[in-house]
C-alpha cells in the first residue's frame, strides 16, 4: 500500500468523471498547440517560400495576384512581361537566380507550366519518382506532375500534345516527350505539367505555321513574353536596387514575403483572431478543470477525512489529493499530444492543399512546447486546489457533515478565483509578447507622439499609404528600443513606435502590426538596414515614407546599439 | 511521557491490574453561532476509563457522543480541560503528532463503518497498517480479515459488500494498528440483531483477552453489556455522570 496507490484508487473509482475530465484537457491543451504550430509552421513556409524567391516581378496585375499565381498556382496569371527582362536579369551581377513562368497553358485539364529547370529545385521539394528534369532550351520535354501522370496514364518515354486535338500524338508539331515523373508533393505541382519556355514558343510558331487552334488562354505571345519572373538577389542591398529597377521599368515588382503576409494577416486578422482563440480556449480548459476538481471535492472530502481518522497526516493527505489530480493532468497532457498532432496532420494537408504552403508542423519545436508548458502550469495551479482544500478540511467536521459536502467550502471558490489571477497573466502575457516581444514601456503619450501614432495607425489599419505621407517630415524625439524579428524582411517598425516611451502601454492600442519590407537608419555615411535583433535608438527622429513600402527612419541626431 | 517531547508517543498495553486507559478532565468543547455566540457540543467533568473497560456512552442526538469520541480521537481540540490517553497528555501535542499517535495507539470504528468505497476491504485495513507504519501490510491485513471472518471478501469493494461485512471489515481496519483505545461510533446501529449480537461478542472479546478500552457512543447499551455508562445530555444541562 503506498499514497500513490490510494491516489490511483481515487481516480480509477471516478473513472467516467475524470476520464471526462482529461478528454477536455486533451482538447483544450491539444487545440492550443495545434494552432500555435500551424499558426508557426505557416509563418516558417511563408518564410522559407520568400527565402528562395524573395521578389517576383510581373505585370502590373498587383503584387497578391502575381505573388498567388507564381508561387502557389492559386491565380491565373497572364502573359505581360517581355522574355527579354528575363535575359536581362540573368546577366545581371545583382543576380543570383531568375526562373520564369509562362502560365495559362494546359494539357487535358491539367495545368502546363513553362518555367526554367531551377524552379523544380530544390530536389527535395519536387523528388522523382522516375526519370529526370527538362534540360534547359529543350522544347520537346516535359515533367508530369504526380496526378497529372496518373491521371494522363504517362510515364517516362510517351508523348503528349499541347495542343488539345493532337494530344498524345508523338510526332505532332508541339508534342512532347516525357522525360521525368514527380513524386507527390501534395501541391498544386501534383496536378501540373512542366516544361520549358521554348516548348511552348515552339508550339506557338508550329502552330501558327499549321493554322492550329490552341488550348490557349492567352493570345499568341509575341513578342515573346512570360507571365512572371521570380528573383533571388544576391543580397539584400541588391534586393533594393533591383526593386526600384524593374519599378522603373513599369513592372509590377512584389516582394514575396511582405504580400503573403500581408494576405495571412488579412486571412487571419493580423492573427489576433488565433491569438484569441488560444486565450478562450485555454480559459474554457482551465475552468473546466475547475468544475471538475470542485466536482471531486464534493464527494472527496468524507475519504479526506477517513484518510486522516487512519492517521494520515495532512501533508499526506495533500500528497495523495495531488497526485490524483496530476494523474487526471498527465492524461489530458499526454492526450493532447494526440490530439494535437491529429489536428496538426490534418492543418498540414489544409495548408499544402488549399494555400500551397509546404508546412511541417510540430508540436515540439517552436513556441508549442513552451505553450504546453505554460498551460499545464495553469492547469496544475487549478489541479492543487482540492489539495489545499484537503489540507484545511477539518476531519471531525465532515465525519459528520451531510454527505456531498466534503471539501466544499466557501473559500474553495475564493481559492479558486485567486488561481484565475495566473491564469489571465498568462493569456495576457501571451498576447502581449505576441504583440510587443519582451520590452514595454509606459510614459504619457504627448501630443505630437499622439499624432503621430494615430496617423501610423490610421495607416497600419486602413492600409492606406497617405496617412504616413501625411506624417513626412514630422519628427519626434525617441529614446527606446526597437525590435527585429527573424530575417531584415520582418523588420516591424510597430515595435519601434510601440516601444517608443512617449506612447502608452496599452495593448489594445497596438493591435495592428504591419510590417514593412525593411527599416534603414538615414545617418551622414547613407543608409543602413536595421538588423534583426535588439536596437536601441535614441535620437530626434523622423518618418519618411515612400512609394514602395519602405520606411524610412531618419535620426537627425542619434545614436544606434545593437545589443547582441 | 510529555507529548511534545515524542515524536512516536506509544500507550501502554494492558496490564494485569486495571490501568487508566483515558482520563478526562473538565473537557469542554463549543462552536461558534452563525448569528453570534456560541454552541455547546461538549462538556464533561471527568470521565476516566481504565484498560480492559467498555465504556458505552448515551445520550440523545445532538449530546455531544460523536463530539467526545472526536475529542478522544485528537481529532478536535477541546476548548478547555486535559485530555490523557494512555499516560499521554493530548493537548498541546503538534497536530502531525497527534496524527501519528492515533495511527498507532488509537482504533476508529467510524460510524457507518465509514469505509473508502474507492479501497478494496483488503486495501482498507492495509492503508491503517501503512498510516500506522506498518510494513508488509497485505499479510497482516489478511490475518485481521481472516480473524473477523470476512477474509472471502478480501477483494472486493464495499459497495459490493452487505452492512455486517462492512462493519467487520471496518472493524479489521480499526484494529490494524493493534490499538489500545478502541472508539466506536453508533457501531450496531445498522446492524440487524444477529449481527449486533455477532459485533457485540467481538467487543467484548477484545475487551476481556486482549485488554482494550473500549469507548462505544451508542443508543443501544443494554446489547453491549458495559462496564460503565456515560450518560451525556443536551447542553441546557449537560453534566458527566459514571
Amino acid at each position: 500500500m503506498s499514497l500513490l496507490l490510494i491516489a490511483w484508487r481515487l481516480v480509477t473509482s471516478r473513472g467516467l468523471h475524470h476520464g471526462v475530465s482529461a478528454l477536455v484537457l486533451s482538447l483544450g491543451l491539444g487545440l492550443m498547440l495545434a494552432t500555435v504550430a500551424v499558426g508557426d509552421a505557416a509563418r516558417d513556409a511563408v518564410s522559407s517560400m520568400a527565402a528562395r524567391y524573395p521578389l517576383v516581378v510581373g505585370p502590373k496585375i498587383g503584387p497578391v495576384p502575381l505573388v498567388l499565381g507564381s508561387l502557389t498556382g492559386l491565380q491565373d496569371l497572364e502573359a505581360g512581361t517581355p522574355l527579354d527582362t528575363v535575359r536581362d536579369l540573368t546577366e545581371d551581377p545583382r543576380v543570383q537566380a531568375v526562373v520564369p513562368l509562362l502560365a495559362g497553358h494546359a494539357v487535358q485539364g491539367h495545368a502546363l507550366l513553362a518555367t526554367s529547370p531551377e524552379y523544380l529545385q530544390p530536389r527535395e521539394r519536387f523528388p522523382l519518382v522516375d526519370g529526370r528534369v527538362f534540360e534547359t532550351g529543350a522544347g520537346d520535354e516535359v515533367v508530369l506532375g504526380a496526378k497529372a501522370a496518373e491521371s494522363l496514364a504517362l510515364g517516362v518515354g510517351d508523348s503528349v500534345g499541347i495542343e488539345h486535338q493532337h494530344a498524345g500524338a508523338p510526332d505532332e508539331p508541339g508534342a512532347l516527350k516525357v522525360v521525368g515523373v514527380l513524386a507527390p508533393t501534395h501541391s498544386a505541382a501534383d496536378d501540373t505539367l512542366f516544361c520549358d519556355l521554348e516548348a511552348i514558343y515552339r508550339s506557338h510558331g508550329s502552330a501558327h505555321e499549321h493554322h492550329h487552334d490552341h488550348q490557349h488562354a492567352e493570345p499568341l505571345p509575341s513578342p515573346r513574353l512570360v507571365s512572371s519572373i521570380l528573383i533571388c538577389p544576391t543580397d539584400d542591398p541588391a534586393l533594393l536596387s533591383l526593386q526600384e529597377d524593374l519599378q522603373n521599368r513599369g513592372l509590377e515588382v512584389a516582394l514575396t514575403g511582405q504580400t503573403l503576409r500581408r494576405i495571412a494577416d488579412r486571412l487571419a486578422g493580423g492573427g489576433r483572431l488565433l491569438r484569441l482563440l488560444v486565450g478562450g480556449v485555454v480559459l474554457v480548459t482551465f475552468l473546466s478543470l475547475l468544475m471538475s476538481t470542485y466536482g471531486s471535492s464534493l464527494v472527496q472530502g468524507r475519504e479526506v477525512a477517513v484518510l486522516r481518522v487512519l492517521g494520515a497526516r495532512r501533508l499526506q493527505v495533500v500528497g495523495i489529493v495531488a497526485a490524483a489530480t496530476l494523474m487526471v493532468v498527465l492524461a489530458g497532457a499526454l492526450g493532447s499530444l494526440a490530439v494535437g498532432s491529429v489536428i496538426a496532420g490534418v492543418a498540414e494537408g489544409v495548408l499544402r492543399d488549399e494555400l500551397g504552403l509546404d508546412a511541417a508542423v510540430s508540436l515540439l519545436s517552436g513556441r508549442a512546447p513552451f505553450y504546453l508548458g505554460g498551460g499545464l502550469l495553469v492547469l496544475v495551479l487549478a489541479g492543487v486546489q482540492p489539495a489545499l482544500a484537503a489540507y484545511h478540511l477539518q476531519a471531525a467536521e465532515a465525519l459528520t457533515a451531510p454527505a456531498g459536502s466534503g471539501l466544499a467550502t466557501r473559500s474553495y471558490l475564493r481559492w479558486s478565483m485567486r488561481f484565475l489571477v495566473p491564469l489571465a497573466v498568462f493569456i495576457w502575457a501571451e498576447q502581449m509578447v505576441a504583440e510587443h516581444g519582451t520590452e514595454g514601456f509606459s510614459r504619457p503619450l504627448d501630443a505630437e507622439s499622439s499624432a503621430l501614432f494615430d496617423a501610423h495607425r490610421a495607416w497600419t489599419t486602413g492600409d492606406t499609404p497617405e496617412a504616413l505621407v501625411a506624417l513626412d517630415g514630422s519628427s519626434v524625439a525617441i529614446e527606446g528600443y526597437m525590435y527585429a524579428l527573424g530575417d531584415p524582411w520582418e523588420v516591424e517598425d510597430f515595435y519601434l513606435l510601440a516601444l517608443n516611451p512617449r506612447l502608452p502601454r496599452c495593448p489594445f492600442c497596438y493591435r495592428a502590426p504591419t510590417r514593412h519590407e525593411r527599416i534603414l537608419v538615414r545617418s551622414p555615411g547613407g543608409l543602413h538596414e536595421v538588423a534583426p535583433g535588439m536596437v536601441r535608438i535614441t535620437g530626434l527622429l523622423t518618418i519618411q515614407p515612400d512609394e514602395r513600402d519602405q520606411l524610412v527612419v531618419a535620426l537627425d541626431t542619434f545614436e544606434v546599439v545593437v545589443d547582441e | 511521557m510529555a507529548a511534545t517531547d515524542s515524536s512516536e508517543p506509544r500507550a501502554p498495553q494492558s496490564a494485569s491490574t486495571p490501568k487508566p486507559m483515558l482520563e478526562l478532565r473538565a473537557v469542554r468543547k463549543a462552536y461558534p453561532r452563525p448569528g453570534g455566540g456560541e454552541l455547546l457540543a461538549l462538556e464533561l467533568a471527568e470521565l476516566t476509563v481504565p484498560s480492559s473497560c467498555c465504556c458505552a456512552v448515551v445520550g440523545p442526538n445532538g449530546s455531544g457522543k460523536s463530539t467526545l469520541l472526536h475529542v478522544l480521537a485528537g481529532l478536535l481540540r477541546p476548548d478547555a480541560g486535559s485530555v490523557v490517553v494512555g499516560g499521554v497528555p493530548l493537548q498541546g501535542m503538534r497536530e502531525a503528532d497527534l496524527d501519528r499517535f492515533r495511527a498507532r495507539n488509537v482504533g476508529y470504528l467510524l460510524q457507518g463503518g465509514q469505509l473508502m468505497d474507492c479501497l478494496s476491504a483488503e486495501e482498507n485495513v492495509m492503508a491503517a497498517l501503512h498510516f500506522a507504519g506498518r510494513r508488509r501490510t497485505r499479510p497482516k491485513a489478511q490475518a485481521l480479515l481472516e480473524q473477523l471472518g470476512v477474509a472471502h471478501r478480501a477483494a472486493h469493494l464495499p459497495t459490493a459488500l452487505s452492512g455486517g461485512e462492512r462493519q467487520r471489515v471496518a472493524l479489521a481496519r480499526a484494529l490494524a494498528n493493534e490499538p489500545a483505545l478502541l472508539l466506536a461510533d453508533e457501531p450496531l446501529a445498522s446492524l440487524d440483531s444477529e449481527g449486533a449480537a455477532v459485533l457485540a461478542a467481538l467487543f467484548d472479546t477484545l475487551v476481556r483477552e486482549r485488554g482494550l478500552a473500549l469507548v462505544v457512543a451508542t443508543h443501544q447499551p443494554e446489547r453491549l453489556s458495559p462496564d460503565m455508562v456515560v450518560e451525556l445530555r443536551r447542553p441546557a444541562s449537560r453534566e458527566g455522570a459514571s
